[in-house]
């Protein structure tokens, strides 16, 4: 030990440091190999598509310049656009109401607020149209009255009212923490300036909320650009419903290519909007300890407040949960409720399992470089992980069918469908270890280096236990995202494997309401424990605190900075 | 086995000539980004010393001790321990083959781990583990506290666990970054004797980051103060207290009355008698340290104009018309109470004369 002598490269990794903050290094070898594996594997689907849609180049360029391809691009972004905004409308009030005011049992709306996400946007259409749809419940109630028929529940009128219910969480869950972390000084000093309730409302929350709003809304808008049941089930002519109508039915796949990439670049643009808007949001003041905001008095508005809350509610989790149970039943009645069940949470249970557990493998690496090592390779690694992220199912799914299609042991395997599910969700592991690993301040590391251990082994007894729970979230979310994922089920899926999820649709698609209950309720069910457990987790268990606990306290909102869904929810406050 | 050094039987070195160099730095530079954090840090502390770095924030006394533990690499220079190269524009020993202890300001403390478990994190395995950790925590007076969770302790007993840490493997130096900043006032006079004592008990060679000047002069056997990524200084709290080398030195530590005044005839026309000015100077700095004015009788006529009353003492601000200058000027709090009006005034020591234009080149 008294003479060190070192090999002369162990300089290198020592060069330079890069500008932004936390940065130590360079990565080692294993890591960069790990996270080029990575970028590679996500790379195909784009990759295969466009090779798809090139091969047959003539037919593909007129499929993507007529009109009924730009009356479908119409549909689609104006579908996006009445979503998200209807979902602003719910969430803003819904996330202020909740944060900020005292409305009556703000605490258990909160939670109950966010739990829609707990419901498939497919599940939901299907008991919108069981229960408003020609012949559904309320029709055969009406009836006796004289009422022949109800205005139709399908179009764009359906789709928007379904979507908007089943996705303004993501919205109501980006503006919560983002309300709960702005200084309440700002605005008492706003008051103090003479500004009323209102104004200061408008001229100072409104505007810090502005980031929060953008990557939410975007996030909804993502949402609805991908979402394959909803719109299919209201028979609304958006991008995925084309595309998988021209998928099974016409023989020349490679029009569905050409439409996928459309699609895709739709989804593009947003996501560089959803990403510059990430990048913009550090306006969040840091909040000093200990002290939340003060709950502005409704008054006379308490009950209409909470009545808006409650129709939100009862639309989004009594109806649906509601008719689900009805028809769960008429199934018990007729017998047919729990045909084939255990087999169905068996498959699914197997696929999501599988899924979680390689989604965690590989959002390892690359959240490690983006946290650790700043880069432009990091940079590269983390963006092209999110292409599956940003590409609707269908079109992922679509692309690993051409990809595969030769591949004669891979097509129509339970591996292939694995990796789809991976390709898919692995981003949001990403996020919650990245959460948790950004939480582990690199003196920890460096102490742990001067104390004499190398970085692998630094790695293994302080990084890794540190970021477990980073680790457990983020697969649990996979797991959760995984279950009720349906394009890539339906294309993919070996033959005689059937997921709560695909049977769920097939039985609705039919009619078949009975049968299709009690999947559905299960797959909302395990959902909703998932969300909460999530949501709940965060207050307890002695890993993650950081030392000393003072310079934490104003951060962290118990709870919700575990919530990782969207994937703009991962900048920390903690800068 | 964890190899000591060989241990240094000193107390309270002060002049530390004849002690082995532990630490050994040469022109070292450190880019961080775009921001030349370091330039030229040139020094030597002596094993065994409690050595201090003192400087504002950005000065880059942190990078300089980061350039020591080994975290960032020197972008010129070289930096020696025990006499042996360990980094240099070429070549980079890793921080865990240093041998050297960190304290952090965060405190670093593994929050997954217990007490002894952080303690023990820096020892290899062997028989005689436990007994070191037990050892180390008897030394930093945390007996018993072995099985406490992290967040179980209060800001001062963390300290002392990230002390504990940083000692148990016997490093050959110990770096401490800030290590009192995120403690309470009331606390940090009490913990700053009692991490001096643990280690000079332990003769541990310790080098000390601070912004804070008081915790500087009152902990360390040598200070260097740094400005701009260099060191303007280097001496006993004394010496950089009472001799400042510089204008910065001078202003930042303690408190200080600044006075240009010009030069005539080499002499520099000052208050209290005509000072010898430095060589080829034409307009001279004279500083005064506040506490070395004195009321006396027979003295230069001034006017005081406000007070700033403390308690223990005073602040008199005093104007002399016939200069045109204001002096601070520090008396015991029970002289003049009258407050403002006139007032004779008298220098106990000879004040200390810079060069104005050598200052204005190097700002």
């Amino acid at each position: 030990m008294a003479t060190l002598s070192l090999p002369p490269r162990a300089g290198r990794w020592y060069r330079r440091r890069p500008a932004r903050g936390n940065v130590r290094g360079r990565p080692g070898p294993v890591l960069v190999l790990s996270g080029a594996l990575v970028a590679l594997l996500c790379l195909i689907p784009p990759i295969y598509l466009v090779v798809r849609a090139a091969g047959a180049w003539d037919n593909a360029l007129d499929t993507v310049l007529s009109r009924a391809t730009l009356r479908v691009t119409w549909n689609t972004i104006s579908l996006a656009i009445a979503v998200t905004a209807c979902a602003t409308a719910i969430a803003l009030p819904m996330a202020w109401l909740v944060e900020r005011s005292d409305l009556p049992g703000r605490r258990a709306l909160g939670v109950l607020a966010a739990l829609p996400l707990a419901v498939p946007s497919y599940v939901g259409a299907m008991a919108f149209v069981a229960a408003f749809g020609p012949r559904g419940l309320v029709q055969g109630w009406l009836e006796p009255l004289g009422v022949e028929r109800l205005p139709s529940i399908y179009g764009l009128p359906g789709a928007v009212l379904v979507l908007t219910l089943f996705t303004y969480p993501y919205l109501y869950l980006t503006l919560r923490p983002a309300l709960a972390a702005s200084d309440p000084r700002v605005e008492e000093l706003s008051r103090t300036f003479g500004y009323g309730r209102w104004t200061t409302f408008r001229r100072v929350v409104l505007p810090s909320l502005r980031p929060a709003l953008a990557s939410g809304g975007l996030l909804v808008a993502l949402y609805v650009m991908s979402d394959f049941g909803a719109p299919t089930l209201m028979r609304f002519s958006s991008f995925t419903r084309v595309i998988f109508t021209r998928y099974t039915t016409s023989f020349d796949r490679s029009t569905a290519a050409a439409l996928a990439l459309v699609l895709v670049v739709l989804a593009l643009a947003v996501v560089t909007l959803e990403v510059w808007a990430r990048s913009s949001r550090r306006l969040h003041a840091v909040r000093d300890a200990g002290r939340p905001p003060q709950l502005v008095p409704l008054g006379r508005w308490r009950w209409p407040a909470f009545a808006f809350v409650a129709v939100v509610l009862g639309l989004a989790l009594v109806l649906p949960i509601g008719v689900l149970l009805y028809w769960l039943i008429r199934g018990l009645d007729a017998g047919v409720a729990f045909r084939g069940l255990d087999e169905l949470v068996a498959d699914s249970v197997l696929a999501s399992s599988l899924a979680a557990g390689a989604s965690v493998v590989a959002a390892l690496p690359v959240a490690l470089l983006s946290v650790r090592h700043r880069g432009w390779f990091s940079r590269l690694v983390e963006v092209a992980s999110y292409t599956g992220y940003a590409l609707p199912g269908l079109v992922v799914a679509l692309s690993l069918v051409f990809a595969a299609v030769r591949i004669s042991w891979l097509y129509q395997t339970l591996p292939l469908l694995v990796i789809a599910y991976v390709l898919l969700f692995f981003p949001q592991a990403t996020g919650a270890l990245r959460v948790s690993l950004e939480r582990i301040r690199p003196s920890m590391e460096e102490a742990a280096r001067g104390l004499g251990r190398s970085p692998w082994s630094v790695f293994w007894t302080i990084t890794l236990p540190l970021a477990g729970r980073g680790l457990l979230a983020g697969g649990a979310l996979v797991f959760l995202t995984t279950m009720k994922e349906l394009p890539a089920t339906l294309i993919l899926s070996p033959a005689g494997f059937h997921t709560l999820a695909s049977r769920t649709w097939n039985a609705s698609t039919e009619a078949l309401y009975r049968e299709a209950a009690a999947p559905a309720l299960l797959l909302v069910g395990i959902s909703a424990i998932a969300l909460v457990g999530l949501r709940l987790g965060g207050t307890t268990g002695r890993t993650g605190r950081a030392v000393p606990a003072r310079a934490r306290e104003g951060g962290e909102i118990p709870g919700q900075a575990d919530v990782v869904i969207p994937s703009s929810v991962q900048s920390s406050e903690r800068e | 086995m964890w190899l000591s050094p060989p241990r240094c039987n000193h107390r309270n070195v002060s002049n530390s000539v004849d002690l082995p160099v532990a630490v050994s730095a040469d022109g070292l530079a450190c880019r961080l980004g775009n921001v030349e954090a370091v330039r030229d840090l040139t020094l030597q502390v002596m094993e065994g010393e409690l050595f201090a770095i003192l400087g504002p924030s950005g000065s880059g006394k942190t990078t300089a001790l980061r350039l020591i533990a080994g975290f960032e690499a020197p972008t010129a220079g070289t930096l020696s321990l025990f006499g042996e190269e360990v980094a240099s524009a070429s070549h980079m020993v890793p921080p865990e083959k240093r041998r050297v202890g960190m304290v952090f300001q965060d405190y670093a403390l593994f929050p997954h781990l217990r007490v002894a478990e952080n303690v023990a994190y820096g020892l290899p395995r062997s028989a005689d583990r436990d007994a070191r950790v037990r050892e180390v925590l008897e030394l930093t007076r945390l007996g018993g506290m072995g099985d406490r969770d992290i967040h179980q302790l209060s800001g001062g007993e963390q300290q002392r666990v990230a002390l504990a840490r940083a000692l148990a493997p016997e490093p050959r130096i110990i770096l401490l970054d800030e290590p009192f900043s995120n403690l309470d006032q009331s606390l940090r006079a009490h913990v700053r004797a009692e991490v001096r004592e643990i280690l000079k008990h332990a003769g541990a060679t310790a080098i000390l980051v601070t912004h804070d000047q008081e915790e500087a002069l009152s902990i360390a056997d040598r200070v260097a103060f740094m400005w701009g990524g260099r060191v303007e200084q280097v001496g006993t709290p004394d010496e950089v207290y009472s001799r400042p080398a510089t204008l910065h030195t001078a202003e930042f530590i303690g408190d200080a009355n600044v006075l240009h005044l010009p030069v005539e005839d080499g002499r520099v026309a000052f208050p209290f008698g005509d000072l010898p000015a430095p060589e080829g100077a034409r307009q001279a700095v004279v500083i005064v340290r506040p506490e070395d004015l004195q009321i006396q009788p027979a003295g230069v006529y001034g006017h005081v104009v406000a007070r700033e009353y403390y308690g223990h003492d005073q602040v008199l601000h005093v104007r002399l018309e016939e200069f045109g200058l204001l002096l601070r000027v520090r008396v015991a709090a029970h002289e003049r109470l009258g407050g403002v009006g006139p007032i004779t005034l008298g220098l106990r020591v000879t004040p200390l004369v810079l060069r104005a234009d050598a200052e204005e080149a190097r700002a």
